[in-house]
């Protein structure tokens, strides 16, 4: 029987174990994606620098256009200052794009023995986006406090309020503050997670309607037509959501930068 | 179709480049400024699921907030309360912020479209 259960595509299952002082540290099918979107994005951007043309080839230009865009995406909303995070921000984005667009493999030749093939979106755990947000949070911290001493705290005390309100401004930034990491973690987590819950859902229906019988199979096209959509919106969605938290590191780095609004 | 007078002088090299990258830059501007009209609408989805968790998160991160103040001081509920009011400010004012960020790139567009 075909598997319909939508939730089982997020289940981690050990490829090699391994175990150091009593925690499991084991290489999952998580790991593998991980590793393979940070493989992939590594060769394609070697081999499409490597020849450094004038005029650049095909390859080269997918490199330049990334490098442009990202670049653009920085320097609006760090500024020229801003642009020593490039590397970090670069990484971030394309990282973060290669999990969503591996994720959107409904299959993957995967040799784990019992689950064969199967596909994984990385970015559909929210440990994973958490560990990345509170990566941007780290370098936003500690880049704010190194450049700009006790002044980052300025952050959290906006110019040109009255003094009582502070009571209140000094907590409301605080906390909005607090928030960012978890925020900018969840969006891109929860995105992945209910798209792909979706597609799988109405992949779901077309095998169960097929199943039923008669003439049932024919109802089959409406959910197929559904997932055609759907899977066109994920891709817009797996691309947007990278882009998204690209762009807040950017914004958040730019307090790091400049904390007095 | 290309007039007599804008074909590039081939026999000075300096001006032939100078002159492609003048075409270049003027085409690549136009090609730009007719695909940014296509990408407006396409963002709308991830705008409004911006708005959604930045409110969301600010309610709950200033509930959590106030709660473990209530563990460390031992004053449950007013904590939690005082928490949760400050979060939907602290909700609010990111809201507020987000539309601020995107209504400031929108209007940048516009200045170079």
């Amino acid at each position: 029987m075909v598997e319909q259960n939508p939730i089982q595509q997020f289940e981690i299952h050990e490829i090699a174990s391994l175990e150091v002082a009593g925690y499991n540290l084991a290489f999952t099918n998580s790991a593998f994606f991980m590793l393979l979107a940070a493989v992939s994005v590594t060769l394609l951007m070697a081999f499409a620098t490597n020849k450094r043309a004038l005029v650049p080839g095909r390859g080269q230009s997918i490199a330049e256009i990334l490098y442009g865009f990202v670049a653009d995406m920085v320097r609006s909303s760090a500024g020229n200052e801003g642009l020593q995070f490039f590397p970090f921000v670069f990484t971030l984005f394309i990282f973060i794009l290669a999990g969503n667009m591996f994720g959107m493999f409904p299959y993957f030749p995967l040799g784990i023995e019992g689950i064969g093939w199967h596909g994984f979106t990385i970015t559909s755990h929210i440990i994973v986006t958490l560990t990345l947000s509170m990566m941007v949070m780290t370098i936003v911290v500690g880049f704010g406090v190194y450049k700009n001493g006790f002044k980052f705290l300025k952050l959290f005390v906006p110019a040109g309020v009255p003094p009582v309100l502070y009571l209140i401004v000094t907590p409301i930034e605080v906390i909005s503050f607090l928030s960012r990491p978890i925020s900018l973690s969840v969006r891109l987590f929860a995105n992945m997670l209910a798209g792909h819950i979706l597609l799988k859902v109405f992949a779901g229906f077309i095998v169960m309607l097929a199943g039923a019988g008669a003439a049932w199979g024919i109802v089959g096209v409406l959910p197929f037509a559904m997932v055609i959509g759907l899977t066109a919106l994920e891709f817009l969605v797996a691309f947007l959501q990278a882009y998204v938290f690209a762009i807040l590191t950017c914004i958040y780095l730019n307090d790091a930068l400049h904390p007095s609004h | 179709m290309m007039s007599k007078r804008d074909e590039p002088d081939r026999s000075n090299p300096d001006d032939h480049l100078a002159d492609f990258e003048q075409r270049l830059s003027v085409k690549l501007d136009a090609k730009q400024a007719e695909d940014r009209k296509y990408d407006r609408p396409k963002q709308g989805w991830a705008t409004g699921m911006r708005y959604g968790t930045e409110f969301m998160v600010g309610v709950l991160v200033g509930a959590a907030f106030g709660y473990l103040i209530d563990r460390i001081f031992d004053t449950l509920p007013f904590g939690l309360l005082i928490g949760t009011l400050l979060g939907f400010g602290a909700g609010t004012v990111n809201v507020v912020r987000a539309a601020k960020e995107l209504s400031e790139r929108a209007s940048r567009d516009q200045e170079e479209a």
